[in-house]
């Protein structure tokens, strides 16, 4: 009986390797396989132009402003989902039910109040901590870089 | 009494029946294996649907689940570390179960993603839901029965016991 055991087991053993090691053979011999990548490169965020940002919008990208909501009221990208990085707390826990919601496929593109306001950045990273890692960039040149290259702004009085 | 003894010795002893569900439950997973290897982003989207394990650990189990799949199902239809074989599937169905019985708990509705049925072009819906944890559940038990059978008729482990036994010299008549 205990050798009938210890052969189960190490058959057992044998065929998990070899599952393991085929998959990860054909993997990487896949077209649609998947690439490892580093953490640390997975972490580095994208910077896009206005113009590769509108690429992005044309073909459904999700657009993530992280501004204040008040002035998000204002004017905003059509179709943009407002998480504000302050409060942090709030942020935080919108950000998870956010990625919790969102449909994963969608590419994200987050924006602020042009090169200088760093929310975007705070809130890209807080996403991927979050462990959201793909498809995050980041609009370079903000919403003022969008909008007086005439692309569509939503506006309110 | 007799009877229902012997019939269960016979059931437990393994028969043509034993046979049929053991290859027929292979091929099952050959395919499910397949359609899943086809486009492994797809089905890393189909685990992370089912919430279970962190986003970041679904690539790995979309690359190492279909695979997985496929070995063993060759080995059931083959007849090659059968017991291993039933016992590793046996696993997989406690996996998908747990996984499904969860979900269904938490009171989501979506794919179960299990043979992706549309590829072959029938429009079936195959949403999670307590039928589809009976059929794995009646599927486990099947894995269970192989795991039991003591000899697997039209595998090639029986050919080479018989091999074996032939070559001790002459095949014994078969066993009472």
């Amino acid at each position: 009986m205990t050798g009938e055991n210890s052969s189960l087991i190490r058959d057992t053993a044998i065929l998990l390797a070899i599952s393991v090691f085929l998959a990860l053979a054909i993997n990487y011999f896949h077209p649609l396989g998947f690439r490892f990548v580093s953490k640390k490169e997975n972490r580095s965020l994208a910077f896009i132009s206005v113009e590769e940002g509108r690429i992005k919008y044309d073909n459904g990208a999700l657009f993530i402003d992280s501004r204040d909501p008040v002035i998000f009221g204002f004017s905003h990208i059509p179709g943009a989902v407002n998480i504000p990085t302050i409060p942090e707390e709030k942020s935080l826990e919108r950000v998870n039910v956010f990625l919790r919601t969102m449909d994963r496929s969608r590419e994200l593109v987050v924006y602020c109040d042009g090169e200088g306001c760093g929310s975007s950045e705070v809130l890209a990273e807080r996403l991927f901590r979050a462990g959201y890692g793909r498809y995050l960039y980041i609009l370079k040149e903000g919403l003022p870089g969008w909008r007086s290259a005439g692309y569509p702004v939503e506006e309110s009085e | 009494m007799e009877t229902v003894r012997r019939f269960i010795q016979y059931m437990k002893y393994g028969n043509p029946g034993t046979a049929v569900i053991r290859i027929g439950l292979g091929a099952m997973f050959i395919y499910s294996g397949i359609v899943k290897e086809l486009d492994p982003g797809t089905f890393a989207g189909v685990v992370e649907r089912y919430n279970m394990v962190p986003a970041d650990m679904a690539p790995y189990i979309a690359i190492i689940l279909p695979v997985a799949e496929i070995v063993i199902g060759t080995c059931l239809v083959l007849g090659i570390r059968v017991r291993a074989s039933a016992l590793v599937s046996m696993a997989l169905m406690v996996v998908f179960i747990t996984g499904i019985s969860v979900n269904l708990y938490r009171g989501e509705t979506f794919d179960c993603g299990c043979f992706h049925l549309n590829r072959l072009g029938l429009d079936l819906q195959e949403n999670i839901s307590p039928g589809i944890v009976l059929r794995d559940l009646g599927i486990f038990f099947l894995f269970l029965y192989i795991f039991i059978a003591e000899r697997h008729l039209f595998s090639i482990e029986a050919m080479r016991e018989r091999l074996r036994l032939k070559n001790l010299g002459g095949l014994p008549g078969d066993p009472p």
